[in-house]
């Protein structure tokens, strides 16, 4: 009686748990790139985006001084 | 109806793996753990369920299962080398025959060792083995669990499924493995992600460890309490509170006494009197005449070399008479003795070339554990806090396989080897991460430099990468 205990109970768990694994992507290999090429067209393109702000700031603030003057 | 049941699961099993191959694997674990074929008595004992796992694990991988991240590491090599000399030395045994049974199963566990790693390319996969193993073992510890609460157990009783003293159904076998799965049922109760770590989880681990223990207690297995001991000291090295986890062991450990059978304190008392106990007497024997036998045969005597020992020695019987204890030396003339060490097993059987694979094995596992255990600890990102724990788990179930090995002839434990198994893949998938992490931090440093145009740096040392 205790055999078929145990017995039940961990075969429901490895069905459950059997189950869940086959459900699930992750079970199979996702092997991710290496980040390189994202990574180094980033950079650039956060640089370009504060040189491109960065003057038409200082020019909003020269137009201002302009008209207050 | 319980071989129904059995071939009922198989068969789910089998069907489910047409969707994912991997779960073959999983199924010939537990075939090779549980052994459902011994525990039925009927029509599944004429069915080849070990074969047929087998064939749909290895076939399955090799022509249907994705590959990407599969790697063949130095530890692989160590056993594939070990498989190719337990081969030679097989041939050249003492004892052809008996050798020619033990191989037949050892083959099987070294190769599925080499095999094992390969599959295991994702975290998923992973834990589904360490799943898989640790509720395979658990059966077994529940039910004898149980029967030991209820009154039974005792040294030599039956309380297993399969009581023919075999594989991991040997009492201080499964005492070992038991303690030995401990870390591994904690680690599941924090990181598990097939069954979320909720109140349920953390109920059923807390009942298996409970079984665990049981287990040297239930079955009188003496390597079972020195286990328990090491688990305790290697468990000290990350508990936060050293001084109230000490006291609480104490305190539990006491109070666990009075329920304790006299039987078992007589069998425990032994542990401190190695002259006084035949088992131990004759593992002394025994250990003396392999060392002179390995000098003579360096190159090993084939398994089952043990056959051919015959060794006397002088064991001290007790005898009280009144208030009168009285000590006669007796000699004993002892012949063909097992081992009853893994590495007097190794020394003899595959002589000194053999036992140096076989620490190199345990060793480097236990120093790739190390590695992974420093480097990943602490980490929070996602994904990246359960590796940590996995290795110390898997270190520490090492240590203290290693350490029953030292009373038992179980150096060649198919559960054991899945561990190595499980080693190398957590290793190999953390090696792989840190390559992929250098490989995006590379151009940061500096976009000219790249892996093709060579793995150094313009400073001349070894990109991380190579240094993995």
């Amino acid at each position: 009686m205790i055999d078929y205990f145990a017995l039940t109970l961990v075969h429901v768990l490895l069905i459950i748990g059997l189950f869940r694994m086959v459900q699930d992507d992750a079970l199979d290999p996702l092997v991710k790139l290496p980040q390189r090429k994202a990574s180094h067209k980033k950079k650039p393109q956060v640089r370009r985006k504060a040189e491109a702000v960065h003057p038409s700031k200082r020019s909003d603030t020269d137009t201002a001084a302009g008209d207050g003057a | 109806m319980i071989d129904l049941v059995f071939l009922a699961f198989i068969g789910f099993v089998l069907m489910l793996g047409l969707r994912r191959p991997f779960i073959w694997v999983l199924l010939y674990v537990y075939i090779d753990i549980l052994a459902p074929q011994k525990i039925g008595y009927g029509v599944i004992q004429s069915v080849q369920v070990s074969l047929i796992a087998f064939a749909a694990a290895f076939g399955g991988w090799l022509l249907l299962d994705d590959k990407r991240g599969a790697k063949f590491s130095v530890r692989q090599g160590l056993i594939l080398a070990l498989l190719i000399y337990c081969w030679w030395t097989t041939g050249n045994a003492d004892f052809v025959e008996s050798a020619v049974t033990k191989w037949e199963w050892v083959w099987k566990a070294l190769l599925f060792g080499i095999f094992l790693p390969l599959t295991l390319t994702t975290r998923l996969r992973l834990e589904g083995l360490a799943l898989t193993l640790l509720l395979s073992v658990g059966a077994i510890l529940i039910s004898a669990g149980i029967k030991i609460v209820l009154g039974g157990g005792g040294y030599e009783n039956k309380l297993f499924f399969v009581n023919d003293n075999s594989g991991i159904y040997e009492s201080s076998t499964l005492a070992t493995v038991a303690i030995a799965m401990i870390p591994l049922v904690v680690w599941f109760t924090q990181h598990g992600t097939i069954f979320k770590p909720d109140w349920r989880v953390k109920i059923f681990a807390a009942g298996l460890i409970f079984a665990a223990l049981l287990i040297p207690v239930g079955t009188e297995a003496r390597t079972g309490l020195v286990c328990i001991a090491v688990l305790g000291v290697l468990a000290l090295r990350d508990v936060k509170r050293r001084l109230t986890f000490l006291a609480a062991a104490g305190v539990l450990g006491m109070a666990a006494l009075p329920f304790l059978p006299q039987s078992y304190y007589d069998r425990m008392a032994t542990l401190g009197e190695v002259g006084g106990d035949e088992s131990a007497s004759t593992r002394l024997a025994v250990w003396e005449w392999t060392i002179d036998y390995a000098s003579s045969k360096p190159f090993g005597g084939g398994f089952d070399a043990y056959r051919g020992n015959s060794f006397t020695y002088e064991m001290p019987v007790k005898e009280e008479v009144g208030n009168t204890t009285s000590v006669e030396y007796r000699e004993v003339v002892d012949e063909g003795r097992a081992y009853h060490s893994a590495i007097f097993e190794m020394l003899g059987e595959q002589g000194y070339p053999g036992l140096i694979m076989w620490l190199l094995l345990h060793g480097l596992g236990i120093w790739h554990m190390e590695r992974i255990r420093s480097r990943w600890r602490g980490r929070t990102a996602d994904g990246e806090t359960w590796q940590a724990p996995m290795a110390q788990a898997l270190q520490i179930a090492s240590i203290i396989y290693i350490v029953g090995a030292l009373f038992q002839g179980i150096a060649f434990q198919p559960i054991m080897l899945m561990i190595v198994g499980l080693q190398i893949a957590i290793y190999n998938q953390c090696k792989q991460h840190e390559s992929r992490s250098a490989d995006a931090k590379a151009p940061a440093r500096g976009p000219s430099r790249g892996r093709k145009r060579g793995k150094r740096s313009s400073s001349g040392r070894p990109d991380a990468v190579a240094a993995g």
